[in-house]
């Protein structure tokens, strides 16, 4: 009971509190950098630019299919040596950024392919520009029908944020290794915080989508 | 003069051989009704008209501008035809309202105020001031198409296009759609292109009417001649099918 | 990148059995689990349909490094003595089992009770409803998205890393550490990698576009 006591202790709590703070910054800038170059990656794999999406496409399965411990690892340790040094936090959100944007940008791709056809001709048969139906017509829609696997996307994002913590990211998780590094029986006390935490804000993401996606069916 | 014109016109879908060495004159004004089986190749020629459709040889000049020349703005073209499509295609994230706003906003760039009011005087035109501010899903199917029909001519085009605009309608929605039809085919300036199997509306609207069959035009008479007394076999069997229904 | 290779590669192709192995076992484990949580959602019974769902919502929702280093630090603590290898695939079981319970789950729900309603009014029973009609029309809405968790699940196995497991992900650390090549040595694990999922990943894709 006392290790209970000493390991939910002010300090280690609000110690556990700054790494949940980190994740969070390392998961919402990671989110957007991902929104914005999925977004344009899935467009150009959709639109059928000879060359381009199919050179995109090409890359977008690649780093898909890898693990992104690999990326993450590859950024922090491989990057170095080709010139490029960042710091945990910064390799951090680069390795998820770059995962995120492409597992977004097949999203997109597959959302904006869900929106009826007829959406596209009727658009361009009053003179819109391709980019400006894609714009105001079929995006709008895409994204819309895409909130589930978006949010979905958005929680893994966050709990993937623990995998930074092998490249000492002074995140959620690795500021609980540290904790329980002082002292091993404070392992299942901080493991049964890390899943709360963890689960509390994962969760309550999910709810806020099922909430959204039901107010707009 | 005339507002639509094809010049040995060949259409394929990779091997598939749509439109055959089509040859056409519709003239400014003019209201022409197109009918023939499914399949035979009607969507096919009246998309091509605005671009939604790419032809592979011959000349279509629409409004005076060849639509095959690469130079031609095809956008241009298309703000002077209007189309309305069978299945509506009214903007699921839109209003009705913004349905109808859109276009002018972003292509033709109208004052916001105008198009307020061009649209709200459309879709009183059209019947349906009420439901301005309604979703596209929240309209019956009948009222859609009117949607549609007010949402092309906010684009003040010269010539309209309709591709089966009451085939996906309940009988009961049909007359007011083709009410509105009848009205915009009516005003003088106006070109129309119909495809429809409602013959009793094509002899009520039409001054011509074309039988297509098999990608190829094959009967093109005044209106009162086709229904009197087509030349064609093919368009004589039809007919009698049609009408005997 | 020849030399590394030539060098190391018993080593790369060790990690690479043990990722394979890992992914299989925590593969027909997740399956069995899933299915059976899948089922548990959606039968009348109360208590059985909160068991489903809660383990369903728990395990979907801690990520799976946390999940998979509990059983390492805390199982030999209390329970058994057991090396990273075992403890990474029972991590990886209980995670994926959460995600496929939810595919199979949905997969039953996207057929169309009329489907059902139909093979009743041409007399069939429950059972030959479900048998031949409900169960292949849900089994092939599912393939494609379980496809997508076995390569989740095999992308997922390199967590075993963190625990010692042997794997690739764990191999390729050892080499780079002592060769200082990390780059190459990293893009050689990853084409390991990608041997395995890049081939699922089209094949789904394939799928889907027949079944669509
Ligand atoms: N996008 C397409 N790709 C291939 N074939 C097509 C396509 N659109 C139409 N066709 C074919 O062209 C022929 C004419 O089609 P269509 O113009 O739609 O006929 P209609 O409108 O008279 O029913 C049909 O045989 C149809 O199968
Ligand atoms: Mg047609």
């Amino acid at each position: 009971m006392q290790n209970w006591i000493n390991a939910y202790s002010a300090m280690n709590l609000r110690f556990l509190f700054k790494g949940l703070l980190v994740t969070l910054e390392i998961s919402i800038v990671s989110v957007i950098l991902s929104m914005i170059f999925g977004s344009i990656l899935g467009i150009v794999r959709y639109t059928k630019i000879p060359w381009l999406s199919e050179i995109v496409g090409f890359i977008i399965d690649i780093i898909r299919n890898l693990p992104l411990l690999l990326i993450i690892f590859f950024v922090y340790f491989g990057l170095p040596s080709l010139g490029f040094k960042p710091d945990t936090i910064v390799a951090a959100i680069f390795a998820m950024t770059v995962f995120e944007s492409m597992m977004i940008a097949e999203i997109i791709r597959s959302g904006i392919g869900a929106v009826n056809r007829g959406q596209l001709e009727a658009s361009r048969a009053v003179g819109m520009k391709y980019y400006q139906a894609m714009w105001h017509v079929i995006l709008p829609q895409a994204y819309k029908n895409m909130i589930p696997a978006l949010v979905s996307q958005l929680i893994s994002l966050i709990k993937d944020t623990s995998l930074a913590t092998i490249i000492v990211t002074p995140e959620l998780m690795q500021h609980a290794q540290v904790i329980y590094g002082q002292n091993a029986n404070y392992i299942v006390p901080m493991y049964l915080a890390l899943a709360v935490l963890y689960f509390i804000v994962c969760y309550s993401l999910s709810i806020i989508s099922r909430i959204i996606d039901r107010k707009m069916a | 003069m005339s507002m639509i014109e094809f010049r040995k016109v060949q259409k394929y879908y990779g091997k598939f051989h749509a439109l055959k060495d089509i040859d056409l004159e519709i003239d400014k004004g003019e209201t022409v009704v197109l009918i023939g089986p499914s399949g035979s190749g009607k969507s096919t020629l009246a998309r091509s008209v605005n671009g939604l459709e790419t032809i592979q040889s011959g000349q279509l000049i629409v409004n005076g501008r060849d639509i095959a020349d690469k130079k031609t703005d095809i956008n241009r073209i298309r703000t002077d035809v209007g189309m309305v499509f069978q299945h509506f295609n009214l903007y699921a994230n839109k209003d009705v309202l913004e349905n109808i706003m859109i276009a002018p906003r972003i292509v033709l760039k109208m004052n916001e105020d105008e198009n307020k009011k061009n649209a709200m005087a459309l879709l009183d035109q059209v019947g349906l001031a009420d439901k301005a501010h309604n979703m596209p899903s929240q309209i019956s199917g009948g009222q859609a198409q009117r949607v549609a029909i007010a949402r092309s001519l906010a684009m003040k085009p010269r010539c309209m296009l309709f591709d089966e605009p009451t085939s996906a309608l309940d009988p009961e929605m049909i007359d007011d759609v083709l009410g509105v039809i009848k009205y915009v085919t009516s005003q003088s300036d106006m070109t129309s292109l119909i495809v429809t199997h409602e013959m009793g509306f094509a002899q009520e609207v039409a001054n011509r009417v074309i039988f297509m069959d098999d990608g190829q035009i094959l009967e093109d008479d005044k209106t009162d001649v086709f229904f009197k007394n087509p030349s064609n076999e093919r368009a004589r069997q039809f007919l009698s099918k049609i009408i005997s229904h | 990148m020849i030399t590394l290779l030539r060098t190391y590669w018993s080593t790369f192709l060790t990690g690479f059995g043990w990722t394979i192995l890992s992914s299989c076992i925590a593969l027909v484990a997740s399956l069995l689990i899933g299915s059976i949580m899948a089922v548990f959602e959606v039968v009348p019974n109360k208590t059985l349909r909160t068991i489903g769902t809660v383990y369903v919502e728990i395990f979907r929702n801690i990520p799976l490094l946390v999940i998979v280093s509990f059983f390492y630090l805390v199982i030999p603590m209390y329970v058994v003595k057991i090396n990273g290898f075992t403890a990474g695939t029972i991590g990886l079981t209980i995670y994926t089992s959460a995600f496929i319970a939810e595919t199979v789950r949905s997969g039953i729900k996207s057929i169309n009770i009329g489907q059902m309603e139909a093979s009743r009014a041409m007399g069939m029973k429950y059972v030959q409803a479900m048998r031949f009609i409900v169960l292949p029309q849900a089994f092939k809405v599912v393939i494609p998205p379980l496809g997508n968790q076995f390569i989740n699940l095999v992308k997922n196995s390199s967590v075993l890393a963190f625990v010692a497991g042997f794997d690739l992900m764990y191999q390729g650390n050892a080499i780079a550490s002592q060769t200082f090549a990390t780059v190459n040595t990293y893009l050689i694990v990853g084409a390991f990698y990608l041997v395995i999922t890049l081939p699922i990943s089209y094949y789904m894709r394939h799928l889907e576009k027949r079944l669509a």
